[in-house]
């Protein structure tokens, strides 16, 4: 991979819509004692240089693992990677430690969800921007040096060089979030991945961090995979949005033809859990009664039913596929899609009974069939 | 730095604590030093005159404040058989004890710090299999044992080294060296084992953090990795216990010292508590005490340059 000019060049879009990262049908097993554990089960999509695409799905549902697999980061113990991860054309699954070290950092970074265990808590802020300029770019001490402060002064750190030689626990955890973004661009990569970036911050400092990633990536011209179990914080920083359940995709579109038309009654439980302002934080996701699905030996059918508002004994049976919808850009994984006729009769039916297949025996406590509100019940 | 101070201050409390105790414990043994000093000859009007002679009869913590001031000025009396100073014999045994310990202590390391990165890094795989069996064999073989047998294959054997006596580091440091090489080794074997699974438990510990992937995902190599970002952090245990672990080796350095005729500390502790020589034991358990504290100390200063958030910290204990 050559080297490339740290700063971005603002307005540069030689190669505009051309495709970076292509991933194919990627499959992630974890081989425990308990069995072996589909965290990934065949996801694919395309992403294009300068653009977004937000991953959405509650927690467990496979979003740092798909993230991590993309870029080959997980342990190779126990684990298991089929698919193809094609990188400007090239497939990198293969790729050994030595080559893909060529590819971390310099073409492809990560931001971690938590800032307070993403930095080392012994080594100096400096050295953590600058061992990766010096490694790939091969600058020398003073270059990286001054490197550093211009990266820690684009990520909005005040009094940059004196942050240089303090160590991450001198920093408060928004400061610290924007350290990590400030040494995932340090090579300038070509597409990040930002896996919850704010989900371990104050709710203050969220959208500041939201906005600083999306500055960055306007400037640089760079693609990214933006991941969050919140809805809401991808719907207006996206161009697409893949929503997963279960290690599996189960509606993928445009984003805004995705808030346009909902197909996946696990998107619309989604979107109903998004907080608002009323009562922000906390009870987010955990509004969507029942719990997420078994990822070792899954049983047959649809992985959502157990807790659809809308399954039917067809939805145990036979698991849907992929599909595409009028848009052939959307595609969902439903049976009795929201918004069609088949999902309002099917809908009318559970409500009528006050039950759904998953829970036939229990008329009236069945959250998912009888409460259709799904809203935190406060925090 | 208030970390430091506060330590120092600790440091000094328990320096007087331990010199107490040293002071004390001669005191309270039966049979008393003027007696002993009087052993054979000059019965009765001897002992009340050396009794006067050492002011045994004032109060405790005056005769303390006295041995104390005594002690620090380099006067920890004489021995009893040879009239021989504390204070001589201990600046000349004292370092060759120190010696062999850093010596033994350099050797588990050397041999543990190496063995332990390459095992976390495979954990399971032969290597780390294999180096736990042998180190834990050797934990097995007490170092009196392995001692007796290192003198029969070594110097009886093969003629290599010299199965007793000791060459002062400062005539010739590499004679030195070669001298206390099979007493260190005795010593040695046993602590492998326990650093270097110390620093693998901790070290896979500390590779599974978000830190380590994050350099990973910076694409710095895994040689890197361990030792740049893994292995500081990982490293508190094993400074814990080489510090704790001094004290034990003492005892141990007595047993090998004696097997190999050394005429370290402990040798001299041993010969006086078999000539039930109190003064030089006093001596001998003052300084054992103290370097033990002094050890701990340098170890809580370890940890600060180590880790920056105890060299910041606050209020914390
Ligand atoms: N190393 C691992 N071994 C076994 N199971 C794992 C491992 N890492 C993740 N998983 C499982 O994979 C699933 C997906 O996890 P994850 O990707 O972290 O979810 P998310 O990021 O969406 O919250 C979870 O059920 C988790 O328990
Ligand atoms: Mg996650």
């Amino acid at each position: 991979m050559s080297r490339r000019m740290v700063t971005a060049e603002p307005g540069a879009h030689p190669e505009t819509r051309s495709t970076l990262l292509e991933v194919v049908d990627l499959k992630t097993r974890f081989r425990t004692d308990a069995g072996t554990v589909h965290a990934v089960d065949g996801v694919s999509f395309t992403l294009d240089r300068g653009r977004t695409l937000g991953v959405v799905g509650e927690s467990g549902s496979g979003k740092t693992v798909l993230s991590r697999s993309v870029m080959g980061l997980l342990p190779s113990r126990n684990v298991e990677r089929e698919g193809h991860v094609l990188y400007e054309g090239t497939d990198i699954i293969g790729f050994d430690q030595k080559r893909m070290s060529q590819v971390w950092g310099a073409e492809m970074a990560m931001v971690f969800q938590d800032p307070m265990t993403s930095l080392n808590p012994v080594m100096k802020i400096g050295n953590q921007i600058t061992e990766s300029l010096r490694f790939h770019l091969g600058v020398d001490k003073g270059e990286a040096s001054a490197t550093a402060v211009a990266l820690l002064k684009s990520v909005g750190i005040p009094a940059a060089e004196q942050r240089l030689k303090e160590y991450p626990h001198q920093l408060s955890g928004g400061m610290r979030q924007r350290v990590t973004i400030a040494i995932a661009l340090a090579c300038g990569p070509k597409v990040l991945f930002a896996d919850e970036p704010t989900t371990a911050l104050d709710v203050t400092v969220q959208a500041q961090i939201l906005d600083l990633l999306a500055e960055q990536q306007r400037e640089r011209h760079m693609a990214m995979i933006l991941v969050s179990h919140d809805l809401g914080v991808v719907a207006g920083r996206t161009d697409e949005i893949m929503v997963m359940y279960g290690g599996r995709v189960v509606e993928q579109a445009p984003t805004d033809v995705l808030f346009a038309d909902v197909k996946m009654p696990y998107t619309e439980a989604l979107l109903r859990s998004i907080p608002r302002i009323e009562h922000p934080s906390h009870a987010r996701l955990e509004a969507i009664p029942g719990r997420p699905p078994k990822l070792i030996s899954p049983p047959k059918g649809c992985n959502f039913a157990p807790r659809c508002r809308y399954a039917q004994p067809k939805c145990t049976e036979e698991t849907p596929p992929l599909v595409a919808a009028d848009d052939p850009r959307h595609l969902y994984r439903c049976w009795f899609p929201v918004g069609s006729a088949e999902g309002a009769d099917a809908l009318a039916r559970n409500l009528a009974d006050g039950t759904t297949v998953a829970y036939p025996t229990s008329p009236g406590s069945a959250p998912a069939a009888a409460t259709p509100g799904t809203d935190g019940e406060g925090a | 730095m208030r970390f430091v101070r506060r330590k120092l201050i600790q440091l000094v409390v328990v320096l007087l604590c331990v010199t107490f105790l040293s002071f004390l414990l001669i005191s309270l043994l039966p049979g008393d030093p003027a007696t002993k000093l009087c052993a054979g000859a000059g019965g009765q009007e001897c002992v009340d005159q050396k009794r006067t002679e050492l002011r045994l009869d004032d109060p405790i913590p005056v005769r303390y404040v006295r041995w104390l001031g005594d002690a620090v000025t380099g006067d920890l009396g004489a021995s009893a058989r040879n009239q021989q100073p504390v204070w001589e014999a201990l600046t000349q045994r004292v370092p060759v004890t120190i010696e062999l310990l850093l010596y033994s202590q350099f050797m588990a390391l050397i041999i543990a710090i190496p063995l332990g990165l390459l095992a976390a890094q495979r954990a399971g795989g032969i290597l780390d299999r294999v180096s736990t069996t042998v180190l834990f064999g050797l934990l097995a073989v007490p170092s009196f044992m392995l001692a007796l047998l290192l003198i029969y294959i070594f110097p009886v054997k093969l003629g290599w080294f010299q199965a007793t006596g000791y060459t002062d580091f400062t005539d010739n440091p590499l004679e030195s060296l070669g001298s206390l090489f099979l007493p260190a080794l005795s010593l040695a074997a046993a602590e492998m084992a326990v650093y270097m699974r110390l620093l693998r438990t901790d070290l896979i510990a500390t590779l599974q953090e978000d830190y380590i992937t994050m350099a990973k995902a910076k694409g710095m190599p895994p040689r890197r990795i361990l030792l740049r970002h893994a292995f500081k952090p990982s490293s508190f245990s094993l400074i814990t216990v080489i510090g704790l672990n001094f004290g034990r080796l003492i005892g141990g350095a007595l047993i090998i010292e004696i097997i190999f005729g050394i005429n370290g500390l402990g040798k001299y502790t041993v010969d006086s508590i078999l000539g039930q020589d109190f003064i030089p034991v006093q001596g001998a358990v003052l300084v054992i005490a103290v370097g033990y504290v002094l050890i701990n100390f340098a170890v809580d200063m370890l940890y600060a340059a180590l880790d920056p958030r105890i060299r910041h910290a606050r209020a914390l204990a």
